[in-house]
């Protein structure tokens, strides 16, 4: 018998704890969850979740999402890239404005953003002639996703942009090449892994937010309904079976994205693998 | 080619890095920037390279004015005291950076750039490592691909900043050795900056003794050492030898 060769000592305490406190506190619900949708049956089941104004939800959330992630991405991208390597005045509050998407209860987000865009308020009353419509419409449910998932990108960026050495663009600009060739080919490909995250988050997040949503959506059905509402007025009706196999299919759709999020991650630190 | 220096000042705001330094280089010369820290020497270089832009004074390149020009537009081969290689691009692409990012005109084809990329790994002796990435290397082997990189482009001038700064003495012989030979065969222009007096001796022919951003001593080897500079050069060279 060869003894125990861990370098850290506890090896076997540790991991138990770790796997009864995932066990508890993330697999027990989902497993739960799956229980209660399976007991409403496969017919029930698939009438849920293929009902017209439900699949018309998933556009909203997932398609929405997506495009708000991508926004975010390039925004947060550059955000970062000012936080980091920038220094003027006011920096330190705006990047603490940044997180603030983090903090505040969504609801209030939703009132805010309900306050700037209705059409009689601040941004919407001029907005309203020029025939943009955003509260009670998709342009609403994007600003919300856009403003909720804003800080993961940034968050998830800035390190590494701050690790990243000067003098690689020296090189760079010494072998001949131009500011955006060293931005193409020096700067973005070591950022990517990252970048890729804070999207993933962001979309995540953006899937999953409900609270400020709905207050500037107007939850007009078939064209800003989300899907996490479909399951708030399941609960309401009293039809957990329903409301429990709308949350399933989100955890499926979840899985998906995390799975891809981590087959981008570490397609982007490919090269930082030591053989 | 010839590199000349004519008034060269620069302050980092109130502290003068750079104070009056003219200096020519003759073509074909290895000339060592040597002094404490501090001095002024690695500002001088990156000024040299376009990487820092000098407050008045003029640097030409064999007789053309390139002060306004940038560090892309000058290519000088430079190198890093931290490698400052490319972590995510293999051995290969480091080498080939700079041939693949010149202009449409006068890129060479594939195929050339692929002879050019091997013959350098010859050169540097690392046959065989091409498709690895930085971070599998040694610090000298690493070295020795930014070297190549910076050769590739076929530079005609060479600046070294402190390139064997962060390797261990034997490996520090070895490559000043095997730089000494390179400039024999090749007599490129080549200006390094180092505060190590064995380094500055073995592999200059001409040193360049600088303390608080100005010229001490200008000679060979042989005349620095035999005594004729100012107090300052007297008692740095006593420090070490």
């Amino acid at each position: 018998m060869t003894k125990n060769k861990h370098v850290m000592p506890g090896f076997r305490t540790s991991v138990g704890w770790s796997v009864t406190w995932v066990s508890l506190l993330v697999l027990l619900p989902l497993a739960a969850l799956v229980g209660k949708t399976a007991s409403g049956g496969w017919e029930h089941f698939w009438e849920t979740i293929t009902d017209p104004e439900v699949v018309a939800t998933y556009r909203v959330t997932f398609g929405i999402s997506f495009i708000a992630a991508l926004i975010n991405g390039v925004f947060g991208f550059l955000a970062a890239w000012i936080f980091a390597r920038y220094d003027f005045p006011g920096r330190r509050l705006l990047e603490a404005a940044t997180d603030l998407p983090f903090a505040l209860p969504t609801a209030v987000a939703g009132i805010a953003l309900t306050a700037l865009y209705s059409p009689s308020e601040w941004i919407g009353q001029y907005l309203e002639p020029l025939g943009i419509k955003v509260a009670f419409a998709p342009a609403g449910v994007l600003i919300a996703m856009i403003f909720i998932g804003f800080p993961f990108v940034v968050r998830a960026v800035q390190p590494v942009i701050e690790d990243l050495s000067a003098d690689v663009e020296e090189a760079a600009a010494c072998l001949g090449a131009n500011r955006w060739q060293t931005i193409r080919f020096v700067i973005l490909p070591p950022l990517l892994p990252a970048l890729f995250t804070g999207i993933i988050m962001s979309y995540g997040r953006a899937v999953g937010e409900y609270g400020s949503i709905v207050f500037i959506s107007g939850n007009i059905p078939f064209q800003t309904e989300i899907t996490p509402l479909m399951i708030f007025q399941k609960l309401e009706q009293y039809d957990y079976t329903g409301a429990a196999a709308l949350g399933f299919t989100m955890l499926l759709a979840s899985l998906v994205i995390v799975l891809i999020g981590n087959r981008l991650q570490s397609w982007g630190n490919r090269f930082r693998k030591i053989a | 080619m010839s590199i000349e220096i004519k008034s060269l000042h620069k302050s980092f705001g109130a502290f003068p890095a750079v104070n009056d330094v003219t200096l020519h280089i003759e073509t074909g010369e290895m000339v060592a920037f040597l002094g404490p820290s501090g001095s002024g020497k690695t500002t001088l270089l990156r000024i040299i390279a376009g990487l820092e832009f000098a407050d008045r004074g003029e640097v030409y390149f064999h007789g053309e004015n390139v002060t306004p020009k940038s560090a892309n537009e000058r290519k000088a081969g430079f190198v890093f005291q931290s490698y400052a290689l490319f972590n995510h691009m293999t051995i290969f692409e480091n080498i080939a950076f700079g041939l693949r990012v010149a202009p449409r005109g006068k890129r060479l084809s594939q195929e050339k750039i692929r002879e050019r990329v091997n013959s350098l790994l010859e050169t540097i002796q690392l046959p065989g490592l091409a498709n690895r990435f930085p971070s599998q290397l040694s610090g000298g082997q690493r070295q020795r691909v930014a070297f190549a990189r910076a050769l590739a482009v076929e530079p005609r001038v060479l600046l070294l900043d402190e390139p064997f700064g962060a390797l261990d003495a034997k490996v520090r012989r070895e490559l000043r050795r095997w730089l000494a030979e390179f400039h024999e065969k090749t007599h490129l222009t080549s200006l390094f900056v180092t505060h190590d007096q064995e380094e500055a001796f073995e592999v200059a022919d001409r040193i360049v003794i600088i303390d608080k951003g100005a010229i001490q001593q200008i000679g060979t080897p042989d005349e620095i050492r035999s005594g004729s500079g100012n107090t300052f050069v007297k008692e740095f060279l006593a420090l070490h030898i």
